[in-house]
């Protein structure tokens, strides 16, 4: 008799499941086998104890295999969840690609530097406008490295005025100040 | 006891003059701006003598803008640029015609300051910029024609303080 068949006997003996022929295959293997028949008996003592403190009655029995199944398949697949794993993955790429990002902005910026317009050593003009009405204010930086503001559009002064001696002033009073246009080259 | 008196009250007004000049650090010189007229003309100007220096002709010879075959000298005036108050040059003596405002404009920088500049002619405000003059560097503005010639201010700083 194999130990599978003897094992299957063994159940169906502690069961109370056990026919006629192979209850008499069953006692003579216990009379054969000392260390045999010591298990069995103790199983069969073990399944006596237990059956006494659970009285023999779970109440709603299925309901609590059935809880009990459900945690444990829950339990088993929570880590098996792939979704947070890929989200930590971009997240430890993102710190990287800030980085290089800084750090190509930087150089790019280093390198560009150089080629920027700097104005020249002369009157670096920001603003320049005429609030006379039709006239207007245009910058020409010179070769030599002056700047010149060339007003065009201006009455001219009359010839009877004398800029040299003193000469009497002219009010004309405030005239309408219009923005004028500032063409800076 | 009158020259007692007298000496009293002339130390009083002398160090409220002095604490009112200790109070106002705008009224500190951080500069000096000279403003010369000058007439540039393809014709011979008829009484009028004073010439610039030919530096000062080369430079204006140079620039395309403001070539002539005759510079005169009409007049120029000097003044401090304070750090916080406007103030005026008044060129042509005399006169209103033409004349300059400036008040400095932030720090002053390693050989220049921008400065808030207008030009008025009378009563009229004809120009508005703020370059920054660079020292003995001339701005020029090429400005309303007379007598058949030209008008031009050469805007200098003479002098840049901190």
């Amino acid at each position: 008799m194999t130990d599978n068949t003897r094992n299957e006997l063994l159940t169906k003996w502690l069961d109370g499941e056990i026919t006629g022929s192979e209850r008499a295959v069953v006692e003579e293997a216990f009379q054969a086998d000392a260390d045999f028949c010591a298990e069995a008996q103790s199983l069969q003592e073990m399944r006596g104890l237990l059956a006494e403190d659970s009285g023999d009655v779970l109440p709603h029995g299925d309901f609590f295999n059935s809880q009990l199944t459900r945690r444990i398949e829950r339990e088993s697949f929570a880590p098996v969840d792939e979704k947070p794993a890929r989200q930590s993955w971009l997240q430890r790429l993102i710190l990287p690609i800030a980085f290089g990002g800084m750090a190509a902005s930087f150089l790019f910026g280093m390198m560009a530097a150089p080629n920027a317009v700097v104005p020249a050593a002369s009157s670096v003009t920001a603003t320049v406008y005429s609030p006379a009405g039709n006239v207007t204010a245009e910058v020409i930086d010179s070769s030599q490295g002056s700047t010149v503001i060339v007003l065009n559009g201006l009455d001219a002064i009359p010839d009877d005025i004398d800029l040299v001696a003193s000469a009497p002033s002219d009010s004309r009073g405030d005239t309408a100040r219009v923005s004028a246009i500032a063409t800076i080259k | 006891m009158k020259f007692l008196l007298r000496s009293l009250i002339i130390l009083c007004f002398a160090g409220f003059a002095w604490g009112q000049g200790q109070r106002d650090p705008g009224q500190e010189v951080v500069g000096e701006l000279m403003v010369v007229v000058i007439y540039a003309s393809d014709s011979s100007p008829e009484g009028l003598e004073t010439s610039p220096s030919a530096d000062q002709i080369a430079q204006l010879n140079a620039i395309e803008t403001l070539k002539a075959e005759h510079y005169r000298v009409l007049g120029s005036d000097r003044k401090n640029v304070l750090r916080g108050y406007q103030n005026w040059a008044f060129p042509v003596k005399g006169s209103d015609r033409l004349m300059l405002s400036f008040q400095p404009l932030g720090e002053a920088q390693q050989t220049g300051r921008r400065l808030d500049l207008e030009l008025w002619q009378g009563k009229q405000k004809i120009l508005k910029a703020d370059p920054v003059i660079q020292l003995d560097k001339p701005l020029y503005i090429k400005g309303p024609k007379w007598r058949g010639g030209q008008i031009i201010l050469a805007v200098t700083l003479t002098q840049l303080l901190p």
